[in-house]
């Protein structure tokens, strides 16, 4: 699932240990998410989104297309 | 100065560990009538576990130290992405193990070692039964 957490987190300036330190995951979970290579549970994905300010369709794109990678 | 719940886990975990291997020791220099393989098997035993138990005495101090430290670590323990690792690991490992199990039960059973061959059976149908109430129990939960 494509995602916009590392332009959302550069704008912050924060860094992914400082991202991984406020949402409560480890920093491996921030650099997988933001490569594609893991989707977040629906929880985390709103603790991600409400970290931005943002709503979690702006942060998340679900395609029609999207396997299930997990 | 405030311990953690995460930090008393361990050092519960380090002290408990600790405790075994002392027991273990002496349980081993005190064993009159014990074999010399058990003995060294008491003593292996107590040295492997006392390892572990220094190891988490000297993570515990420094989670005590370090609360950021702390928090990483309780994040690392609750991160959804690492337990999700965690479970398909221990999920692959288990069938890896069931069938290595029944191969070798069976491979004994023709070479002649009965006794292997029925504890093996008994330990999978243990292993089977086990998964067979977790998983009535788990999926009752969700």
């Amino acid at each position: 699932m494509k995602n916009k957490v590392e332009a959302f987190r550069k704008d912050l300036g924060e860094t992914q240990e400082d991202l991984a330190f406020k949402i409560g995951v480890s920093r491996q979970t921030i650099i997988s998410i933001e490569k594609g290579k893991y989707n977040p549970s629906i929880l985390l994905a709103f603790k991600i989104s409400k970290h931005f300010s943002k709503k979690i369709e702006d942060v998340f794109i679900y395609e029609e297309d999207d396997k299930d990678e997990n | 100065m405030k311990i953690s719940k995460f930090a008393k886990t361990r050092l519960i975990g380090s002290i408990f560990c600790l405790g075994i291997g002392l027991i273990s020791i002496l349980i081993s220099f005190l064993g009159k009538d014990f074999s010399s393989e058990l003995k060294n098997y008491l003593f292996g035993f107590a040295f492997g576990v006392i390892f572990v138990g220094i190891y988490f005495l000297i993570y515990s101090i420094i989670l005590v130290i370090n609360p950021k430290k702390n928090i990483e670590a309780e994040n690392l323990q609750k991160d959804e992405r690492i337990l999700s690792i965690f479970d398909k690991s221990l999920s692959i490992s288990f069938r890896i193990t069931l069938i290595s199990e029944a191969l070798a039960s069976i491979v004994c059973a023709f070479l002649g070692y009965m006794f292997i061959s029925k504890v093996l059976g008994i330990l999978i149908s243990f292993e089977l039964i086990i998964y067979l109430i977790t998983y009535i129990i788990i999926s009752k939960r969700n």
